[in-house]
C-alpha cells in the first residue's frame, strides 16, 4: 500500500498489520481500502503526539510517553490533506489525542482549505470547548469519543485522571451547537454494571445509540482481569431494552446477533444505525482469531473474528 | 420553604436514578433500581396525573437528573406549558455551566435545590464521591444564580461534618449572598447509609449546632429549614416547629403522615412519651436509636396535664358533657404544640369524631365509683382500642383523671390502665397523705404511672 509520509509503527501483537498498513497510507488508498470493504469513501489523518489521559488499557510509551519531536509535523500533514482524492469530501482524524497537537487549529483550517467538508473528530472530550463555534464553521460537523460509566469517579478511575465532568459537560454543549455526538465504551469488568444506564444516558442525550467494544491485550495491565466473558456481556445487553441497546463494534457474530443460545434482537446488522467510521476503523486495529468452536459455525462467513485473547 | 409548604400539591418526577456522583448516604442508590431510567412515556405519565391534580409544585429530580439534559429541559418546558407555576431542581450541580442554567432558565425552571455537603472542599469530595466535585459544585451554583435561579442548599449533614454547620452558614452567607435558604438534612441510615456507623450524627452534638447555625443564619438573614429528612424537634428546632416540615405537616389530621412517620422509618422512644413535641415529631430513626440510644434526644419540656394547669406548651379545650362540634373547631384553631381535649363524657360516636381530629390528648375524668360502670367507660374501651389502628406517632395520648377512688377503685382503675395501655392514670384526691406509698406498689405491680393530685378545697 503506497504511503504519504505518516510512518506506520510496527504493529504490537495485539493489533492488525492490515489496520496499521491502512493507517500510514496515502488518501487514495485509503479510500480505495474502505471503499473495498464498503465503507463509505473518507479520508484518515492519525495525528500523533502525547496524550494526557492514562486509560490503564492503553497507557503506553507509544500513547504518554510520546516526545514532542516526534509529533506528525505539519509538512506531512499538509501533504496529506492536500491529497484529498475528487470527490471524497469526509475527513477523519484520529490519534492519540488529537486536540492536544500543537497544530490542531491549523489542521482543521488546512483541511477546509484542502476541500473538505466534513470532519470527524475522535477525542477524549477534554478541551473541546474554546474554539468549538469556529471548528465548526470549518467543518467539524461529528466528534467521536469515550465513555465508560455515568459514575463520574468510576469513569475518572479509568481514564486516570478526573475528566467526567467536563467531558459531559463538553459533549452536552457539542451537541447543543450541532455536532453529531458518538459516544463509544468499552466492555470492561470494572464498568459492565453501569452499561445499561451509560446507553439510556447517550442515546437520550445525543440521540444515537452508545457503540461499544471488545477490550483488546495490552502489556502493563491484566486483560483477563478487566475482560468480561461473552456470557456476562450477553446478559447485560439482554437487560438492556431494545430502544437503548448499544451497537457492537467489530464483536463476533455469535455476541452481535446470534448463537446457539438464540439472536440478540436489536443487536447487530438489525439495527438501522451504524457506528461511526471512526469508532469502527480504530476498533478493527484488534487482532483478531477464531476459537475452536468457530470452525463448524454458520456465521463464520459473516463474522469479523474474536479479538485474538478471547479465542485463547 | 415554598415547596415544602406546598407539599399537599407537589409532584416529585425522578427523571433517572443514575448518578454521576457516589454519596456514600445516599437514600435512593442507582444500584437499588432494576431500571434506573425510565421511559419517556412513563415520564410523561406522571407527568399528566400530576397536571391532572392540579399540581402547583413539581421537583424534578434523580438520581441525578442533569445527566439528561434534553429530556429535563423538554419536561421543564412542557409542564411550564401545562400549567404547574413552580418548578424545582434537585442536583448536584456539577454539570451546570453557564449554557446548561441559562438553558434551564429558559425552559422555565424556578429554583434549584443543590447538594453542597460541606464548606470544606475534601469534605464535599468525600460525601460526594468524587475528586473536584465541590469546585464544580460550587460553579454550578454560580451559574444557576446568575442565570435568575433561586437556591436553596442542602447539606446533608454526616457525621463528619455535623460540628461544621455553623460554619457552614458563615460560609454561604459570605459566599454566596444571594442564597436565602438552606435546609438543613441529615444523612438517614437507609440507602447506602444502612448500617454505617461512621455517616450517621451523633445528635448530641449535632444538636447545638444547629442551634448555632440557626442563630448566625438569623444574622445573616438566611431562612433554615428543618425537612423531612433533618432531625427531630427536640435536636435543635424545638423552639421552631414552624420551620419544621414534620410538625407543619403533623397539625394538619388529613394529611398523609409522610412526614410524621416518615414511611415507617421513625419511631418514639423513651424520651417521647411525655415529650411536649411528641404529637408533632416523629422521633428518629429505627437505626438512629440502635446506633445511638436516646443520645441528644431529650424532651424540651414534659408534659403536665391539664389537672395540673398546663405547661407554656400546652393548651386545652374543656368538652364538659362530651367533645362536640366547636369543641373540634377549637382543636383545630389551638396553636400550642400540644392540645388536650378534657371531657368527662365519651360516647362511641364522640370517640370517633375525636378521633378524626389532630390534637394531642384526651384527658378524660371520671368520678371514682364510674371505674365499676362499662357503659361510663365504653367510649374510652373504643377510643383506646380505636387508636391503635392509627399510625404510632399519631395516636393522641389518654390520660384518665379519677376524681375521690376508694383503694379498691383505684386499684381497679390501676389494672384498667394497665389492660388498655392507659398512658397516666391521675388519683385526684381530696387528700393525698397516706396513698403515695400504695400508688408506688400500683406502679409497679400494673407497669402504669401513676400521680397523685390534691384537689383544692
Amino acid at each position: 500500500m503506497p504511503r504519504h509520509g505518516i510512518e506506520a509503527c510496527v504493529p504490537p501483537d495485539h493489533e492488525d498489520p492490515a489496520l496499521h498498513a491502512f493507517l500510514a497510507a496515502d488518501p487514495a488508498a485509503q479510500v480505495k481500502w474502505l471503499v473495498e470493504r464498503q465503507l463509505p469513501p473518507a479520508v484518515l489523518l492519525p495525528l500523533q503526539n502525547a496524550c494526557a489521559q492514562r486509560c490503564f488499557f492503553c497507557t503506553s510509551p507509544g500513547t504518554t510517553g510520546f516526545p514532542a519531536q516526534a509529533n506528525t509535523p505539519a509538512a506531512v500533514i499538509q501533504r496529506h490533506l492536500q491529497a484529498r482524492p475528487d470527490g471524497v469530501y469526509h475527513l477523519l482524524i484520529g490519534g492519540n489525542e488529537p486536540l492536544l497537537h500543537p497544530l490542531f487549529s491549523d489542521v482543521i483550517h488546512w483541511a477546509k482549505a484542502a476541500g473538505f467538508l466534513d470532519i470527524s473528530l475522535m477525542t477524549n472530550g477534554v478541551g473541546l470547548i474554546p474554539h468549538l463555534q469556529t471548528w465548526i464553521s470549518l467543518g467539524l460537523r461529528e466528534i467521536v469519543v469515550p465513555l465508560y460509566a455515568l459514575d463520574a469517579a468510576l469513569h475518572d478511575t479509568i481514564c486516570g485522571v478526573a475528566c467526567f465532568t467536563e467531558v459531559m459537560a463538553n459533549l452536552m454543549a457539542a451537541q447543543q451547537a450541532g455536532l453529531r455526538v458518538r459516544v463509544h465504551s468499552l466492555f470492561l469488568n470494572e464498568t459492565l454494571h453501569e452499561l445499561p444506564q451509560l446507553a439510556v444516558t447517550v442515546r437520550e442525550n445525543f440521540g444515537y445509540r452508545l457503540s461499544v467494544g471488545l477490550l483488546r491485550p495490552k502489556p502493563g495491565f491484566n486483560w483477563q482481569a478487566s475482560a468480561p466473558s461473552f456470557q456476562r456481556i450477553r446478559q447485560v445487553l439482554q437487560a438492556i431494552p431494545e430502544a437503548d441497546r448499544p451497537l457492537l463494534l467489530m464483536a463476533p457474530a455469535c455476541l452481535s446477533w446470534g448463537s446457539e443460545d438464540g439472536p440478540l434482537p436489536g443487536v447487530g446488522p438489525a439495527v438501522p444505525e451504524s457506528p461511526s467510521l471512526l469508532a469502527q476503523l480504530y476498533f478493527s486495529s484488534q487482532r483478531r482469531s477464531w476459537a475452536p468452536a468457530c470452525t463448524a459455525c454458520a456465521a463464520r462467513p459473516q463474522c469479523p473474528g474474536i479479538v485474538a485473547a478471547y479465542a485463547g | 420553604m415554598q415547596a415544602e409548604h406546598n407539599h399537599h400539591t407537589k409532584g416529585l418526577l425522578r427523571l433517572t436514578m443514575a448518578c454521576n456522583e457516589r454519596c456514600p448516604f445516599c437514600n435512593v442508590p442507582v444500584e437499588d433500581y432494576e431500571r434506573p431510567t425510565p421511559a419517556d412515556a412513563e415520564i410523561d405519565a406522571q407527568l399528566d396525573a400530576f397536571v391532572a391534580a392540579q399540581a402547583q409544585t413539581l421537583t424534578l429530580s434523580g438520581g441525578e437528573p442533569t445527566l439528561l439534559k434534553r429530556r429535563l429541559l423538554r419536561v421543564i418546558s412542557e409542564a411550564k406549558r401545562r400549567g404547574i407555576p413552580f418548578i424545582e431542581l434537585q442536583s448536584n450541580a456539577i454539570l451546570i455551566d453557564t449554557d446548561y442554567a441559562e438553558a434551564l432558565a429558559q425552559a422555565g425552571l424556578g429554583s434549584a435545590f443543590i447538594s453542597l455537603l460541606s464548606d470544606v472542599p475534601a469534605l464535599h469530595d468525600r460525601l460526594a464521591g468524587l475528586e473536584g466535585a465541590w469546585a464544580r459544585c460550587l460553579r454550578g451554583i454560580d451559574a444557576l444564580l446568575a442565570a435568575g435561579i433561586r437556591v436553596t442548599l442542602n447539606p446533608v449533614t454526616a457525621l463528619e461534618t455535623q460540628e461544621r454547620l455553623p460554619n457552614y452558614i458563615d460560609f454561604v452567607a459570605s459566599r454566596f449572598p444571594q442564597i436565602r435558604s438552606i435546609s438543613l438534612s441529615v444523612v438517614q441510615p437507609h440507602g447506602r447509609a444502612a448500617g454505617k456507623h461512621d455517616l450517621l450524627p451523633d445528635y448530641a452534638l449535632l444538636g447545638p449546632a444547629v442551634r448555632e447555625a440557626r442563630a448566625r443564619a438569623v444574622v445573616h438573614g438566611i431562612e433554615l429549614l428543618n425537612p423531612y429528612c433533618g432531625l427531630p424537634a427536640c435536636v435543635g428546632w424545638s423552639d421552631a416547629l414552624g420551620q419544621s416540615v414534620e410538625a407543619l405537616e403533623a397539625r394538619d389530621a388529613a394529611a398523609s403522615a409522610t412526614g410524621l412517620q416518615n414511611s415507617g422509618n421513625k419511631r418514639h422512644g423513651p424520651p417521647c412519651t411525655h415529650c411536649v413535641l411528641r404529637a408533632r415529631c416523629g422521633g428518629a430513626w429505627f437505626a438512629y436509636w440502635d446506633q445511638y440510644g436516646a443520645s441528644g434526644l431529650q424532651a424540651p419540656a414534659h408534659l403536665k396535664g391539664p389537672w395540673v394547669g398546663v405547661s407554656e406548651w400546652e393548651a386545652v379545650v374543656f368538652a364538659p358533657g362530651g367533645p362536640q362540634p366547636e369543641s373540634f373547631q377549637a382543636l383545630s384553631a389551638a396553636e400550642k404544640p400540644f392540645v388536650w381535649l378534657w371531657t368527662d363524657r365519651l360516647s362511641v360516636a364522640m370517640a370517633d369524631a375525636l378521633l378524626s381530629q389532630s390534637f394531642g390528648g384526651l384527658a378524660f375524668e371520671l368520678p371514682g365509683s364510674a371505674i365499676r360502670q362499662a357503659a361510663a367507660l365504653k367510649g374510652m374501651y373504643h377510643f383506646l382500642l380505636k387508636r391503635r389502628q392509627g399510625l404510632p406517632q399519631r395516636q393522641p395520648a389518654l390520660w384518665l383523671g379519677l376524681r375521690q377512688p376508694g383503694v379498691l377503685e383505684a386499684q381497679q382503675a390501676a389494672g384498667l390502665a394497665s389492660a388498655l395501655k392507659i398512658d397516666v392514670l391521675y388519683l385526684l384526691l381530696s387528700q393525698t397523705a397516706g396513698w403515695e406509698p400504695m400508688c408506688a406498689v400500683l406502679s409497679a405491680q400494673y407497669g402504669v404511672e401513676i400521680r397523685l393530685l390534691q384537689l383544692q378545697t
